[in-house]
């Protein structure tokens, strides 16, 4: 039904580009011959006014339609007889066949140009999809082999473990679990993302309820990480879907737990900015290479910690292709989903190292 | 008390070492671990472990690399445990020279199958396919399976690996 919608509205637009462009050209001819009196260029311009019509239109539809109305415009209007058809003059005829021949000509080659950009990026989509589940099933693999492991152990040989023992591989349990089900988080959203655009449910949201809830969570899974809060003292309320947004903190929170070698404040601040809302989480760590700052919000990012460097988990040709295990990849895959999550409400999104240190992630709804 | 064999797990997921180290620690093997190739590659020098349990996605570098470095040197048994379970994943790995390989996930008592099955075959590498779980002779008896030397029934003490003793004695 929407896809129905859509295409009729596609339709409708083109239809207009085509009849605009020939009231527009047929204008600009009525002027040449009326005020300037040159006669021979007008031909040309309905050659432009067609190549324009099937350069910005799908099919050949419209582009033969364009040099129809051309050939008849021009044959009623700007050859002798004036305001009348006559279709004796070979000259009408050889135009219209250019004419013709230039619609069929580039409709044909847009509608390439088009099929080709289509299958570029449906190339790209399939890559970046194919590259994301390599890394998540790989991802996954870890934590189940930890929980795997650790619960058998429990359960076979629960004699020969101390009680700090079992106490250990419990913890490990709940943590990797705990991974699993933020991983699920991620992945859920990243389906919801398709061609860039995002399902959202908008409601109205208290942006104070809003932090409240992303501390909340993020208290229970980092007891020891303080963090400060800058809030305006006006009540303030956003438009957003407010369980997306809650991910787009926690996980610029969670870089900067994980990544941020040195860090030890982390800072958030709301504040009004002009009529919509600023949102800016500063830590004071070892900040976002250059190189991976660029990048950051387009690409899956995985790094390597103990190198200090950042690799992509695909490079631009196959032999690239590390494999892509090491160290789990939570930075890629959530900058990933927040920057399509931010855009996908209309937002800003901005990062950028701070002198001396640190970085700042600002996004602005 | 048996001389127990020394594992080294080079693997740097800490959750996973803490329950593999508990397993194989209840199942009698001595277990150290290191969670990187530089650290993995120290501990060998230094502790001269039986065998190794290697994992393929290490921090510094890939895991590919100290199976390379240890073939150089020695025959030290190793067993790869990889999250990545594509044939020629295995078949590098295995042809660099590796034991074994078990994918993630996995459950202890195939680990601990395979490792019992490694240390069989390096045993009968080392001391030729006849041998039996013992070696008798004269007064002097040797039991490889629990690593343990009697002279006159009596319990030798010895520090080091089976392998060494015999080639003193």
């Amino acid at each position: 039904m929407k896809k129905k919608l859509e295409k009729g509205w596609n339709m409708g637009r083109e239809i207009g580009i085509t009849i605009l462009i020939l009231i527009l050209f047929f204008g600009i001819c009525l002027v040449f011959q009326q005020i300037l009196n040159i006669q021979p260029l007008i031909p040309m311009f309905f050659t432009l006014a067609v190549f324009l019509v099937s350069r910005f239109t799908t099919g050949y539809f419209l582009g033969v339609f364009a040099s129809s109305i051309s050939v008849l415009a021009v044959n009623y209007a700007f050859t002798f007889p004036h305001f009348r058809f006559n279709f004796t003059i070979s000259e009408n005829l050889l135009s219209a066949i250019i004419m013709l021949i230039v619609t069929i000509m580039t409709s044909t080659m847009t509608t390439q140009i088009k099929r080709h950009e289509q299958k570029k990026r449906e190339i790209e989509t399939e890559r970046i999809r194919a590259n994301l589940l390599r890394a998540v099933s790989h991802d996954i693999r870890t934590p189940l082999t930890s929980i795997y492991g650790s619960s058998s152990t429990l359960l076979e040989c629960a004699d020969a473990l101390t009680d700090q023992k079992k106490e250990q591989l419990l913890m490990g349990i709940r943590e990797d679990s705990e991974w699993l089900t933020n991983m699920v988080g991620n992945l859920l959203s990243v389906t919801k993302i398709e061609g860039g655009r995002l399902n959202l449910q908008i409601v109205e949201t208290s942006v104070e309820e809003l932090i409240d809830v992303v501390l909340e969570k993020f208290k229970r899974r980092y007891q020891d990480q303080e963090i400060s809060l800058s809030l305006p003292d006006a009540f303030l309320s956003i438009k957003v879907d407010p369980i997306l947004i809650e991910q787009v903190i926690l996980n610029i929170l969670e870089n900067a737990v994980q990544h941020a070698v040195g860090m030890q404040a982390i800072c958030i601040t709301v504040c009004k900015f002009g009529d919509k809302v600023s949102f800016e989480i500063v830590d004071d760590g070892c900040g976002i290479p250059d190189d991976i700052l660029k990048r950051l919000f387009k690409e899956i990012i995985e790094k390597k910690v103990s190198v200090g460097g950042y690799r992509k988990i695909y490079g631009q040709d196959e032999k690239n292709v590390r494999p892509i295990d090491g160290n789990r990849f939570n930075m890629g895959i959530g900058m990933y989903v927040c920057a399509a999550i931010i855009e996908a409400h209309h937002g800003e999104f901005f990062a950028k190292n701070l002198s001396p240190k640190g970085c700042s992630f600002r996004f602005v709804l | 008390m048996a001389n127990k064999y020394k594992i080294l797990l080079i693997e740097d997921e800490i959750n996973i070492v803490n329950f593999i180290k508990a397993r194989l620690e209840a199942n009698g093997y001595q277990t150290i671990y290191a969670n990187g190739m530089r650290d993995g590659l120290m501990m060998l020098m230094s502790h001269c472990p039986d065998l190794v349990i290697l994992d393929l996605g290490l921090p510094d570098a890939d895991g590919m690399e100290v199976i390379r470095v240890v073939r150089k040197q020695s025959l030290l048994p190793i067993i790869v445990l990889s999250a990545r379970g594509g044939e020629m994943d295995k078949v590098m790995a295995l042809d660099e020279g590796a034991n074994d390989y078990i994918t993630k996930p996995f459950g202890t008592e195939e680990l601990l199958a395979r490792i019992r099955s490694v240390f069989r075959n390096q045993n009968l590498i080392q001391y030729g396919e006849n041998r039996s779980e013992q070696y008798v002779l004269g007064g002097l008896q040797i039991d490889f399976a629990s690593r343990q030397v009697f002279k006159e029934k009596k319990e030798v003490h010895h520090t080091h690996g089976v392998q060494h003793f015999s080639l003193t004695c």
